[in-house]
């Protein structure tokens, strides 16, 4: 290459280089958005709340801070706007704001539960079309206002509200307390023709506030916002919401979300409490996972959707209060035949509930797709139509493997 | 005086992979594959065949012809008015083809890159093309391509695993999409996206065993089916049908559910910077191609020549459709044009070349 070629390659690259970062933008010119709460509110309009971190120590006056942050001091602001889309609340939000607000930062979207009952698709929409806001962040459904769960989170074990929110849903995933799921399933699920979607549910906890625990009001697993607890932050994250299209129909409380993510074989270890069959009015509680996929058979029945389910647990005894040493085979057995006819009830309860929701977050649509010729078929089939109609026979089986440390009654005498 | 190079049959089809599967990038790839709706992975698997069953007897014939190029082809076939009507449309189609790929570009730009400043992409876009179109040649362009290749791949492979997570393998039920029939029917004109092979026909004379020429084919387009068909399969499981269909830049967002931990999330960020490089070889590869044939067909000593008018040609083009839905929208009516051009116009020839081979042979 010739030295006048170089000399325009090297004005070319010259060219590219010059237009460089003119419009940049600075770290300390960002206001740091990490959740994002979306409400319908009494007046009917759109109100949007955002928690921003607040990082006094970290900078002054635009340049970094000259001595080490003490990032015991991060906290957080909760600020809220109204308008028409969320995109323009945020532009009201930043008229009172010295910094830059956008949604790249966010970690996780709370929607209000009036929202959700009108339709989430075009907030979703929004959303998904933003070059900022990513289909990884955390998605979850309030009950009651996304507004209360922002403002009166309390960080319990932490330091700053946005670490609290994503270490609660960290909590309620690893314990399956709540589904852990993001805003793109959510899409991807409301998109698909062939289920529904749902989403993990956060709630506050009024009586949550005092201490000790308040009495429990009944044996069953309670709802999101009645967890049966006592101080600490009053928002809890447990549950499961459920929609039927993009509407939110209802709420599944922790019982049942075991019992949906064991139906869509997505439940890892989780932990139930249910009668000890030799002792009625004692519990026994275990941890127990799934042994493999459910298994399913999907057929027609008089022309109606059927499906067979067989889902296989393996359970570990972490307390039997009765006495009972379910080590022996023959109380192995009786347990296991308990613990199995308590799971079905509760997918019973569970499909029963769904029904009267006309709502199929199992996805049980998915296992008649494969049997239409083409999409055109299985459109004008319209499943929605025929989620009334399904049937499902469920049959379950608990293998008991373990029980803890201790191999035998609970006797130390 | 340029340095002397000389390819083998094996750099041209990592070139001619590199050129093909650049285009997955851009949303107008998966637009064509709308009609294939879930079957669109098998749509391009048929295609790919289809694709080098249409290329091979072309391939073949033109490895045989004295200056071993598709317009040598039209020369040896109908003299220099047919070679300048070869290179007036072949070239024409890959020129069109540039200017809606720029502007996809611009537009991909101006979207997710440089939301402020979208004519400094658009101008980095082009002093790119010029770089290598105009100064690079073909066999700097070849080894480019080759070199870029397994870069390509690396990326492209690491978003498909990265998103594996997210889908759902349900979702691609229906397996024959429209069904049968009309997947058969619709499938043609899939094979438009294999219509930058021309590319190949462009380079044939530098190769060094021309009689290979079809494995640079073969490899291309099998290579590039079995690879948009993985993008289509994951892409589908991601965003199921119909919601794939309305993401503009698909690559793109699948790229962005990729969670490489907080340290590495912005995964994207990283697509973006491979996506400039495939673009600027693909285009760089196609202007290249059109300024070749033009500049054989009317005889220029160098293709050079050629490249300044055709680049500001596909500029110019590059700002006819008014929006990105159209710029789209026009990319998928060229389907039929390219697969004309592109496969039907170089078959013709062969079989005109050779009836009048026979004819003349015979008298």
């Amino acid at each position: 290459m010739g030295k006048k070629h170089r000399l325009g390659v090297l004005l070319l690259l010259g060219v590219m280089l010059l237009p460089g970062c003119w419009d940049r933008m600075e770290v300390e010119d960002m206001a740091y958005m990490v959740a994002l709460g979306v409400d319908r509110d009494e007046e009917g309009e759109l109100m949007v709340t955002v928690m921003v971190a607040t990082t006094p120590e970290l900078t002054a006056g635009g340049v970094p801070a000259p001595v080490k942050p003490d990032y015991s001091r991060l906290s957080a602001k909760v600020l809220t706007a109204r308008g028409n889309t969320i995109t323009e609340a945020l532009y009201v939000i930043n008229g009172g704001l010295t910094r830059r607000l956008d949604l790249r930062q966010v970690r996780a979207v709370i929607v209000g539960e009036g929202l959700a009952r009108e339709g989430l698709e075009a907030y979703v929409m929004e959303l998904t079309r933003s070059p900022w806001a990513r289909g990884n962040v955390f998605f979850a459904q309030a009950r009651g206002r996304a507004y209360d769960v922002l403002a009166r989170i309390e960080p319990v074990a932490e330091v700053n509200p946005p670490k609290m929110i994503e270490g609660l849903i960290i909590q309620g995933k690893s314990l399956h307390l709540a589904p852990p799921l993001r805003m793109h399933h959510f899409l991807a699920r409301h998109a698909a023709n062939g289920g529904d979607p749902y989403l993990p549910a956060m709630a506050m906890n009024a009586e949550a506030t005092g201490s000790p625990a308040e009495p429990r009001v009944s044996d069953e697993s309670a709802l999101p916002g009645e967890l049966p607890r006592g101080g600490g932050s009053p928002v809890e994250y447990a549950g499961t919401a459920i929609f039927s299209s993009d509407r939110l129909v209802g709420f599944l409380n922790v019982d049942q979300t075991q019992m949906l993510l064991a139906l869509r074989g997505e439940m890892g270890k989780a932990y139930t409490t249910f009668p000890d069959p030799d002792h009625p009015e004692k519990k026994v509680t275990m941890r127990f996972h799934m042994e493999n996929m459910p298994k399913y058979t999907a057929t027609f029945r008089n022309g109606k959707p059927h499906v067979r389910v067989r889902l296989l647990f393996e359970g570990e005894v972490l307390a039997a209060p009765g006495g009972t040493d379910y080590s022996v085979p023959e109380a192995r057995v009786r347990l296991e035949e308990a613990a199995s006819k308590y799971a079905r009830e509760r997918i019973h309860g569970l499909l029963e509930r769904l029904e009267e929701w006309e709502a199929d977050p199992v996805g049980f649509g998915h296992l008649y797709r494969g049997r239409f010729m083409s999409w055109q078929a299985w459109e004008s089939y319209d499943w929605r139509t025929h989620v009334d109609d399904l049937t499902v026979d469920v049959e379950t089986e608990m293998r008991i493997r373990r029980h803890g440390l201790v191999v035998g009654p609970d006797q130390i005498s | 005086m340029a340095r002397e190079i000389r390819y083998g049959s094996w750099s041209l089809a990592a070139a001619g992979l590199t050129v093909l599967f650049a285009q997955a990038f851009h949303p107008s790839m998966l637009g064509v594959l709308w009609a294939a709706e879930t079957a669109g992975w098998l749509a391009l698997l048929l295609a790919g065949l289809l694709a080098f069953a249409l290329f091979w007897p072309v391939a073949v014939q033109v490895a045989r012809v004295p200056g071993s190029s598709l317009i040598s082809l039209a020369r040896e076939t109908g003299g220099r008015p047919t070679a300048v009507a070869t290179a007036l449309l072949a070239g024409g189609l890959l020129v069109y083809h540039s200017g809606l790929v720029l502007r996809e570009a611009s537009e991909m730009a101006v979207t997710l890159v440089y939301p402020h400043t979208p004519q400094t992409f658009a101008m980095v876009a082009l002093v790119i093309c010029v770089l290598y179109g105009a100064l690079g040649g073909i066999d700097a362009m070849v080894l480019l391509c080759r070199s870029f290749l397994p870069v390509l791949l690396l990326v492209t492979v690491g978003i498909l695993f990265g998103t594996l997570g997210w889908g759902e393998i349900r979702y691609l039920l229906p397996l024959w999409g429209p069904g049968p029939g009309l997947l058969l029917a619709r499938t043609p004109l899939v094979v438009a996206i294999y219509s930058p092979l021309l590319f190949l026909l462009a380079g044939a004379s530098r190769l060094h065993d021309r009689q290979h020429l079809w494995r640079a084919g073969l490899v291309a387009t099998v290579g590039v089916a079995l690879l948009f068909a993985a993008v289509k399969v994951v892409l589908v499981m991601t965003f199921p049908y119909p919601l794939g269909s309305t993401i503009a830049f698909p690559l793109h967002a699948l790229a962005r559910l990729v969670i490489g931990g907080r340290f590495f999330e912005r995964i994207e960020s990283l697509w973006l910077f491979f996506w400039v490089y495939a673009t600027a070889c693909h285009l760089g590869a196609v202007l290249h191609a059109s300024a070749a044939m033009y500049a054989e067909a009317v005889g220029f000593p160098s293709h050079r020549t050629a490249v300044l008018p055709l680049l500001l040609t596909a500029g110019t083009i590059a700002l006819f459709p008014p929006d990105i839905g159209r710029a789209i929208a026009w990319h998928v009516k060229l389907a039929p044009v390219a697969l004309g051009i592109a496969f039907g116009l170089p078959f013709l020839l062969v079989v005109v070349h050779l009836i009048r081979g026979r004819v003349s042979n015979g008298g």
